[in-house]
């Protein structure tokens, strides 16, 4: 997995520079924040199956691996076939094998967050195998040759005139010289193209929300229906997934299917949820003669035991991203990760290694609503936390704030100390003023001031105020 | 081999870490799900639903009406009055009675009608259910830019669990290579999350719900 974090504080300042990003991240509060309150509100038991749905996972994953001998089982004696990759390499090479097996030449894929994390696309291209991105905003950023920055919305970032740009540059060669300038008109040009290529795919890839052990079926959603046309039009399916997507039963996989799209987008149901099970059968009219699911490891296995093992619970809605104030701010290229937000500065550092992707459980002001949003009660912050203690703890940490950190301990152990320090620090605050505002601050406070001017302490401090009153437990 | 060394490493190391543990997992207790306020009946709920989902809904007494009824939708919409009949209804009904043209050739072309079946229908969000099999193509239901759907009145259950009792699932049967649930037209707010329809799939759905059912 590529991982470019080691930038994040340049790229998160660039982005808050970026008015065009800026203008484009503004559409999460209202798009996604309001539709979610409102499709929770509708649900009489939505936090009752939120509790119902940590469960299944958590009994789910303490499980995994009967649960995945099952999911087996069950695709095997249908006729299908289940690979298992340790990591990347490993999934990358069985995918490429099966397109080699078939004499593919193209390759449609319905959106997956995991095709992203192994970067199937470069390496199909590399041995001769083009893949093509059906869900609209995949097919625009494989265009721009860009990443997502959003786990369920890949364009989030761009503007309508930068996706007008984007086809106007790419689409002559397919017979479409004018640029567009409205929506409808490029969504209807860019169905036009790819429904050609549906039709002409050797082969279908897709990802899976979920994986079911006792049917062996692999379940996918979407709006747009390209992962159908992407499973049922080519003669081969292929699955692309990680081992955690397992639920148990049918009925499990309902009541994840209830919370994932009013957690995701606010949408009661997502438009098409297809369950994928096995290839076609003899006397069926229709639908891929080979069906195949890859299950990826990849740093996976390494977080069960850990304090990371409750990340394993996640259903990627992007809940976490769309309430984090620190996502609505840089967006998701910032993070340097597939996984932005709360939930990629846990998985992020899991999966790549704390020393590559350190700065991402820092990017957070613990406020906690990723962890109050979350389908499935993942504690977010406190596993940020646990990735900081980490870092910590092999110094990794740069020595400004390791020495921060120190001198914050002794003076923190300290009541005298702490009091002592508390008066000097308000009175020099006091001092420093100009009318009533400080304007400019050394070391740490140059990071408030260099953005806004401050206030200065009023008064007494709190402690102070408290004894004088004669204030007791 | 290299994939079976994969394969026994990860089931190893997901076992070595949890001892393998005995919590219960009992079937999930029975959630309230959305209610429409004020219809109390299954297939006024169903109605609503998928309204709210941008389908369209009309009522037939019999099969016998749906090629008459297809024919008005058709030319309400300034539709050709050309479509592509699913496989399971072909038997079932006279086209010529609506003046329609049937073309079964594959609808990838812009424009293209489909009239199609179900496997049931579900009114917990006005979701019709299609499936694969052998007199059914799935695929017809991704490429129409227009979707007729015959819903029987006595296919539509409460909630999602139920599909899986009407295909056997549950009592030892396999599972069809397809289960699609699909509410309303195929739409995309990628661009500025706006939503537009008829992303992939259908720009309209129409369902009529007949007394008869295919």
């Amino acid at each position: 997995m590529e991982v470019e974090s080691g930038a994040f504080v340049e790229k998160a300042r660039a982005a808050l520079g970026d008015a065009t990003l800026q203008h484009a991240l503004k559409h999460i509060k209202h798009g996604f924040v309001e539709a979610r309150a409102n499709a929770a509100a509708r649900l009489p038991d939505f936090e009752a199956m939120r509790d119902r749905a940590r469960d299944v996972k958590a009994h789910t994953i303490a499980n995994l691996a009967d649960y995945l001998e099952q999911f087996e089982a069950n695709v095997t004696a249908l006729g299908g076939r289940v690979h298992w990759a340790r990591d990347a390499g490993e999934a990358r090479a069985i995918v490429l094998a099966i397109c080699r097996n078939t004499g593919a030449r193209t390759v449609t894929k319905s959106k997956s967050m995991v095709t992203e994390e192994i970067e199937l696309n470069p390496y199909l291209e590399e041995h001769g195998i083009e893949p093509i991105e059906t869900d609209l905003g995949e097919y625009i950023i494989q265009l721009r040759k860009e990443k997502p920055s959003h786990i369920i919305a890949p364009v989030i970032h761009l503007s309508k005139d930068q996706v007008a740009d984007t086809f106007h540059e790419h689409h002559p060669k397919h017979g479409f010289h004018e640029r567009l300038t409205v929506r409808s008109d490029m969504v209807r040009e860019a169905r036009s193209i790819l429904r050609q290529r549906f039709v002409k795919a050797d082969v279908g890839i897709t990802g899976a929300n979920f994986l079911v052990a006792e049917t062996g079926s692999a379940v996918v959603v979407t709006n747009e229906g390209n992962a159908d046309l992407t499973a049922s039009l080519p003669d081969t399916h292929i699955v692309v997934t990680g081992i955690e997507k397992l639920v148990p039963t049918l009925d499990d996989c309902h009541l994840m299917l209830r919370l994932l799209p009013r957690s995701a987008t606010g949408q009661d149901i997502t438009a098409y949820i297809s369950f994928f099970t096995g290839p076609k059968r003899a006397a069926d009219l229709s639908g891929p003669s080979s069906f195949h699911v890859v299950l990826l490891d990849n740093g996976r296995s390494n977080m069960m035991g850990t304090e990371f093992e409750e990340m394993l619970r996640c259903i990627r809605c992007g809940a976490c991203l769309n309430h984090c104030p620190v996502y609505a701010n840089i967006g998701g290229h910032a993070y340097g990760s597939v996984y932005p937000g709360p939930m990629g500065a846990v998985l992020t550092p899991s999966l790549a290694g704390i020393d590559k992707a350190g700065h991402l459980p820092n990017a957070s002001s613990f406020c906690g609503r990723c962890e109050e949003v979350c389908p499935v009660r993942i504690p977010l912050p406190r596993m940020m936390r646990h990735w900081r203690e980490r870092e910590f703890e092999r110094h990794l940490t740069p020595r400004g704030a390791r020495w921060g950190l120190h001198a914050w301990a002794v003076i923190a152990a300290s009541p005298t100390v702490y009091r002592a320090m508390q008066w000097t620090t308000s009175r020099l605050l006091r001092l420093v003023a100009w009318r009533g505002w400080i304007r400019r601050l050394p070391l740490a406070g140059a990071g408030w001031t260099g953005q806004r001017d401050m206030r200065p302490p009023s008064g007494d401090s709190f402690q102070r105020q408290w004894r004088k009153r004669g204030g007791r437990r | 081999m290299v994939a079976d060394d994969s394969r026994a490493e990860i089931l190893g190391r997901l076992r070595q870490a949890v001892p393998r543990q005995t919590a219960d997992h009992a079937p999930p207790r029975a959630f309230r799900t959305w209610q429409a306020p004020g219809a109390t009946e299954i297939q006024g709920r169903f109605v609503q639903r998928l309204e709210a989902a941008r389908g369209t809904v009309e009522k037939v007494a019999s099969l016998a009406d749906v090629p008459e009824a297809v024919a008005r939708y058709l030319a309400g919409q300034n539709l050709p009055a050309r479509l592509n009949v699913a496989p399971e209804l072909k038997s079932l009904m006279d086209f010529a009675a609506g003046a329609l043209t049937v073309d079964d050739s594959l609808p990838v072309e812009d424009g293209r009608v489909v009239l199609t079946g179900c496997i049931a229908a579900v009114a917990e969000t006005g979701t019709f259910v299609a499936a694969s099999g052998p007199n059914r193509d799935p695929r017809l239901n991704y490429l129409a830019e227009t979707l007729i759907v015959v819903v029987g009145a006595d296919q539509i259950v409460e909630a999602y669990e139920e599909i899986w009792n009407r295909l056997r699932v549950r009592t030892g049967k396999e599972a069809p290579r397809l289960v699609s649930f699909i509410t309303g037209p195929s739409r995309t707010a990628d661009i500025e999350q706006t939503i537009e329809w008829g992303a992939h799939g259908p720009r309209r759905l129409h369902v009529l719900i007949s007394d008869e059912t295919p």
